[in-house]
């Protein structure tokens, strides 16, 4: 009884009550920051709303961001997508330690990417010191346009590997000895068969990829490069709120229109793919060629983790020198830090649910507008939705303004897609007829929820609960503006080192934010694919 | 029941066991559409109980979308659903599927990934005690033949193994009712056959009321006790198999079991002129002397007719294709008067293509027939 | 200073990344500060450990040797401070913790629930929360912010008890915000090269001083070398300002410097006759080395010899405005000056309580005139100047 999944055409009719009311009202809690900022930019007024939106600068920035988004996002694919069959399909050497490399750097926060990379490749960086006895006395300027997008690519494209990923490994590969029987040769039975099933998955990670970089203000601060965020954060240090948040209006608009090319792009997803566990069998062989992909691998995650983790191993080898209470490291910011990333997680995921759930098991405009609103809060800059929720704290939840409950409702609004995206997966590939069989067996739809669906969905329940945990150990610039004063964890502490200037009492907190993300990447990487035993 | 309906059948051979003509299941009216389409029309069923009855048809003629309903996976949009004298969908009344006493197999088996077999049929057994729900597993997988597969997990065992794990989950519950939709679609050919048989006996032996889905006709002869063919969201015809196969009722139903030829003739005086020759009426099924004088198709299926090489004027007729089916051939023989006919042959009687044949009527039963002025433009044959 | 002055050079060197701070320090690393409070970088070690002297914070010594608390009010002499107080701070904690302690210690009934972040970000903080804003004091890092919460309505006026403290140029004429340390802009020079009178006292005079010929150098990265060619720009003008770097371009300016410890350093190791820099990173190399062949000169009222200031300001949501204020005006308290002089070097407010090291006290200074100091934190427009000329 292959139940198609719903299709529901109107306004939402035939859609499931209880699921539609929590999804929509996850969806208008995570886009109620945008009250704020709607209001702030009102403040601007019209002439000069107009005038601010199309000044030259303002245009400039926004190709600059334009280009930013486009060549990061092509790049990650680039990386992102080969890296992913060469881990799944082929017989390179050590691929689970490739894996688990070439997946790192998303661990990194990208602003202490940038950071090294200015250190080591600045124009009397580290390397140009190196190499200063051959003469060379000023590299190649790393800052602008080519730094920026250096990093950015170099620290998101994980999110493109690791879906990509997924998506290979719950291929049925019997399709592609089924196309290659049909004398299609490898390479097109690869963008014949193998690129339609994947392209799902390999739009989403670029949309994450897109996204980030479309809303990173660190990145493009450090390389100096006037992307649109820079030009928020001028508004922003020179009190220019109002601006700053018409500009943000822009850059949500933005989004918006990423996010409708991304449900274009998308395409008619596999429903329910790899229902009877996916076939991998086929590995193939690359010959000498597999030392070549190899070194790749291991180049683009080399440079990628190995200088951060240069940068900060001199600055552990320096130490730090006494400046009292202040920046000695306590366990206690660790702690905090995993406490609220654990809190956040676990909040993302329950609230994505039924979002998930609906925008996988329905054709319906209601739940994926429900279920694309939610990339919202991503795609705005952390210190603008910090200030957004600022205001509703301030304003309507005075007993919840700096506690960890709205740190942590922070942390959600920001990194829910994440969550939702992962869940949202799975659930397309839980065979419809499951819960079905269950319902026919005597349970209810909730009762068939918890004791067949929801054990299959687990791997994508926990890799998105990962993800977010992840990325919200890294989160900065909402957890300065909203934590109950006091509340220490272990990016503000790298930040009081750092912005002191006291670099060696960051490496410790630095090292351990990059060990504990590291175990989560772990988590993500063994709850990828099907194997729910 | 069809529209099309154009005579009275006697009942044949009646296969059905264990009936005692209580009704399980009855449909009325059932109305069912998906936006704009309309997928099941005002269909009426009833189901005795311990019979197995088949839904058969052509892909996309609402036969799941029945089975969906009878099931409460789908709400009808009108006309009620009754099971053992309940109401379980109606215009105001609706039972949810887990408390309607319902087994379903799923066409893909749905079995759990996650549990293994014994797992999988302990599934509905919620609320039995331990002991009572290993002693009922054990029976099941027993009946089915599984004894040693208990801890396996789904994709572990055959494709056989796993349809005989789907059946007995759904008959763990002793629901009032088994549907089965496409059961054994997802088998091997050579399985396909055997599991047949079996799911037959195992289904006999617990005397279960089911109902079947499927498109293939060998295999709805072979399983059901009656068999209802389905035709674009209405039945065509119920009726037990030969009775369907032999007087089909329509057009649609003689064209969807088996290959069928519909032979021109004239009725006249006592036999019917065909491109074959003539026919004597007392070999047509039922043909009323209301119809003499006019123009009728008679069907005629390949193993009616036999095509002998011939030359000069005893030929009626040419070869234009042979299929092999394995152990026989299938020839097309267009007739002089340009109608076509097909005929089976064994394989070791060749004969090749193009060569002049006579076609004769080689046939121990009543032929169907149907009126000419109903003849529709294009005569459907699902071969 | 534990380090020795040659490791403590060799490390920043090897490192680069001391450099690479004052970059970030300027263009807001981790998305934060515009301003950068790394007045007192790079970890200056003093402090540690000793033996406290009574009424001073920390050990009273310095890398100039002991001092004692001379001048100013001492806080025995303040309003006694109890109850609750929320400081929303823009100077970093390292540098602020310790002075919040002593304060707390001093008094049993005292909390202060510190809030540091960036000083623009608190800014805009406190605007969005509006009245509901649990801020009562705001400690910022650079007059720029304490202006632009005046100027939106958020400051009360302080106690003229407060205000009276500092000379006049120190605090806001309407008394919104007051001072509490402050940074000098200096021309760092080697004494072995040049004496004290060939450094013009003319900013302007500069593109024709020979005697700087490839031999000065500067930070452009650096806010507050930012911070001082904005303020050539608001005193003088756009062009005169580019034609000013294009003649020390001309003079042979070596812009390559990472930040201006790196310049200090390289004057008084000969490498360079002369710079540009912030008055206590002379003194932090004299600091590591007392003999080292560098003074520090100043010009006289144009944008070299600018003079910027920390400072504080009462919100108006403040709970207990009283408390508030007096807190400010511990921040002036004799002990507190002290503690600014020995950390971070930075120049006191209070007249009679005197600068480290061989420094001019703050009366002898001569900042230009008619110049706002909430205007030199708006760096956008000299950044895009540095580009212009090939600086940056």
């Amino acid at each position: 009884m292959a139940a198609d999944h719903h299709t529901v055409d109107d306004g939402g009719e035939g859609l499931p009550l209880p699921t539609t009311i929590a999804s929509g009202a996850v969806a208008a809690a995570v886009l109620l920051p945008l009250v704020w900022l709607v209001r702030t930019a009102l403040n601007v007024g019209l002439d000069g709303a107009i005038a601010i939106s199309t000044r030259p600068a303002t245009v400039q920035v926004f190709l600059n961001s334009a280009a930013l988004v486009v060549v990061v996002t092509a790049a990650s694919v680039l990386i992102g997508v080969p890296f992913a069959y060469l881990t799944v399909r082929t017989d390179l050497p050590f691929r689970r330690g490739v894996t688990v490399a070439v997946s790192l750097p998303l661990v990194i926060p990208s602003y202490i990417g940038a950071f090294a990379f200015v250190s080591a490749f600045g124009p009397q960086g580290a390397f140009q010191r190196l190499l200063a006895p051959l003469g060379v006395e000023r590299l190649p300027d790393i800052y602008g346009f080519t730094g920026a997008a250096l990093v950015i690519t170099l620290y998101t494209y994980p999110y493109v590997f690791i879906t990509t990923r997924a998506a290979l490994k719950s291929l049925d590969t019997t399709l592609i000895d089924a196309a290659r029987t049909l004398d299609h040769g490898r390479w097109r039975a690869f963008r014949r068969v193998t690129v339609p099933q994947i392209r799902p998955a390999v739009t989403a990670g670029s949309l994450l990829v897109a996204l980030y970089t479309l809303s990173d203000f660190g990145t493009p601060a450090i390389m100096q490069f006037d992307a649109f965020t820079r030009v928020i954060y001028v508004e922003f240090t020179s009190f220019g709120r109002d601006v700053a948040s018409l500009l943000s209006l822009q850059l949500v608009a933005v989004t918006l229109l990423i996010l409708g090319l991304e449900s274009h792009v998308r395409g008619n997803e596999p429903l329910h793919a790899g229902q009877q566990g996916g076939r991998t069998g086929g590995t193939v062989r690359l010959g000498p060629w597999k030392y070549v992909a190899f070194a790749a691998c291991l180049a683009v995650a080399g440079l990628a983790l190995l200088v951060p983790l240069g940068i900060l191993l001199t600055w552990l080898a320096r130490g730090g020198a006494e400046v009292g209470n202040a920046l000695a490291f306590r366990s206690e910011y660790a702690i905090n830090s995993v406490g609220v990333a654990v809190g956040a997680a676990l909040v993302a995921t329950v609230v994505g649910l039924p979002v998930a759930y609906l925008a996988a098991g329905y054709r319906s405009r209601l739940a994926d507008a429900f279920e694309r609103a939610t990339y919202v809060g991503y795609a705005v800059p952390g210190v603008v939705l910090g200030l957004a929720l600022v205001y509703l704290g301030t304003s309507y939840a005075r007993p919840f303004y700096q506690t960890v409950y709205l740190l942590v409702a922070a942390y959600v609004i920001r990194f829910l897609p994440q969550a939702v995206g992962s869940m949202r997966a799975s659930f397309l590939r839980v065979n419809p007829a499951l819960p079905e069989a269950a319902r026919t067996l005597g349970r209810t739809s909730f009762g068939a929820f918890r004791a067949v669906t929801l054990p299959l969905i687990a791997p994508g329940l926990l890799g998105g609960a990962a993800l977010v945990f992840l990325t919200t150990m890294k989160e900065l610039p909402a957890t300065l503006l909203l934590r109950p004063s006091g509340f220490k964890t272990l990016v503000t502490h790298i930040w009081t080192a750092t912005e002191s200037g006291y670099y060696g009492h960051a490496a410790v907190p630095a090292l351990i934010l990059l060990g504990v993300s590291g175990l989560s990447m772990l988590v993500i990487l063994s709850q990828e694919g099907y194997d729910v035993k | 029941m069809s529209n099309r309906t154009m005579h009275a059948t006697n009942g044949t051979v009646d296969r059905r066991t264990d009936t005692d003509g209580t009704t399980v299941l009855e449909l009325d009216g059932v109305d069912k559409s998906y936006g704009s389409e309309r997928v099941i029309e005002e269909l009426s069923l009833s189901v005795e109980e311990g019979e197995i009855l088949t839904l058969l048809g052509p892909s996309g003629c609402g036969k799941t979308t029945t089975l969906r309903l009878i099931a409460g996976l789908e709400r009808p949009d009108a006309g009620t659903v009754v099971l053992n004298d309940a109401t379980v969908s109606g215009t105001d009344r609706f039972v949810a599927p887990e408390d309607r006493g319902v087994g379903v197999v799923f066409q893909e088996f749905a079995l759990f990934p996650h549990l293994t077999a014994a797992e999988n049929v302990g599934f509905g057994l919620e609320g039995w005690s331990d002991e009572d729900r290993k002693a009922r597993v054990d029976e099941l997988l027993d009946l089915v033949g599984l004894e040693a597969q208990g801890d396996s997990y789904p994709d572990e065992l055959s494709g056989g193994q796993q349809q005989r794990v789907a059946l007995a989950r759904s008959l763990a519950p002793e629901p009032e009712v088994l549907l089965l939709d496409e059961p054994f679609s997802n088998l091997d050919v050579d399985l396909r056959v055997q599991m047949r048989e079996e799911v037959r006996s195992i289904i006999k032996k617990t005397g279960v009321t089911a109902v079947s889905v499927t498109h293939d006709q060998e295999e709805a002869m072979s399983v059901s006790d009656r068999v209802a063919v389905m035709n674009d969201g209405r039945i065509e015809q119920v009726g037990d198999p030969e009775q369907v196969f032999q007087q089909p009722e329509s057009r649609f139903v003689a064209g969807f079991l088996g290959h069928a030829s519909f032979l021109p003739g004239y009725v006249h005086g006592g036999e019917v002129t065909t491109g074959l020759g003539p026919i004597p009426q007392s070999q047509i099924n039922g043909l009323a002397s209301t119809y003499d004088r006019t123009r009728i198709d008679v069907l005629v299926r390949p193993d009616d007719i036999k095509a002998m090489p011939v030359d000069g004027d005893a030929a009626d007729g040419r070869i234009v294709s042979r299929r092999y089916l394995g152990p026989t051939i299938l020839y097309e023989v267009r007739l002089d008067d340009e109608t076509s006919v097909q005929c089976m042959h064994n394989h070791d009687e060749s004969i090749p293509l193009d060569t002049r044949v006579r076609v004769e009527l080689d046939s121990d039963h009543e032929l169907a027939w149907f009126p000419g002025d109903q003849r529709p433009a294009e005569v459907s044959d699902s071969r | 200073m534990r380090d020795s002055p040659s490791s403590r050079r060799r490390i920043l060197r090897m490192g680069g990344v001391a450099g690479v701070a004052s970059i970030a320090g300027c263009s807001g690393l981790l998305g934060g500060s515009s301003g950068g409070d790394n007045g007192g970088g790079g970890g200056n070690g003093g402090g540690g450990g000793g033996d406290d002297t009574v009424g001073q914070i920390g050990s009273g010594r310095s890398p100039f040797g002991e001092r004692d608390l001379s001048g100013g009010t001492p806080m025995s002499a303040m309003p006694e401070l109890s109850g609750e107080l929320t400081l929303y701070s823009g100077r970093g904690e390292p540098l602020v913790d310790r002075l919040i302690s002593f304060i707390e210690d001093l008094y049993p009934d005292l909390t202060v629930q510190p809030r540091y972040n960036a000083a623009a970000d608190l800014v805009n903080q406190i605007e969005t929360e509006g009245e509901n804003s649990p801020a009562d004091v705001f400690f910022s890092v650079n007059a720029g912010s304490l202006g632009a919460l005046k100027d939106r309505g958020r400051t009360m006026e302080l106690s003229s008890e407060v205000i009276d403290a500092v000379p006049d140029q120190f605090y806001d004429p309407e008394g919104m915000w007051v001072g509490t340390s402050g940074r000098a802009r200096t021309v760092p020079y080697n004494t072995d090269a040049l004496s004290e009178s060939d450094i013009p006292d003319d900013i302007f005079a500069f593109p024709e001083t020979e005697a700087f010929r490839d031999a000065i150098a500067c930070a452009p990265s650096y806010s507050s070398f930012q911070a001082f060619i904005t303020a050539m720009r608001a005193l003088n003008g756009e062009e005169e300002t580019r034609s000013w770097l294009e003649g020390m371009l001309e003079l042979g300016l070596d812009a390559n410097y990472a930040d201006e410890f790196l310049v200090s350093q390289a004057v008084a190791d000969g490498e360079l006759r002369a710079g540009f820099a912030n008055h206590y990173y002379i003194q932090r190399v004299l600091a590591g080395r007392p003999d080292a062949p560098i003074s520090t000169a100043f010009t006289q009222g144009d944008a070299g010899s600018i003079f910027n200031v920390a400072g504080a300001c009462v919100l108006d949501t403040a709970s207990s405005p009283d408390l508030a204020s007096d807190f400010v005006r511990h921040l002036l308290s004799a002990e507190a000056q002290d503690y600014f002089a020995r950390e971070t070097f930075e120049y006191p407010m209070v007249p009679g309580i005197d600068p480290i090291g061989r420094l001019p006290s703050i009366d002898e200074l001569n900042p230009p005139e008619g110049l706002d100091l909430t205007q030199l934190s708006d760096l956008e427009g000299t950044v895009t100047l540095l580009r212009d000329v090939g600086m940056l």
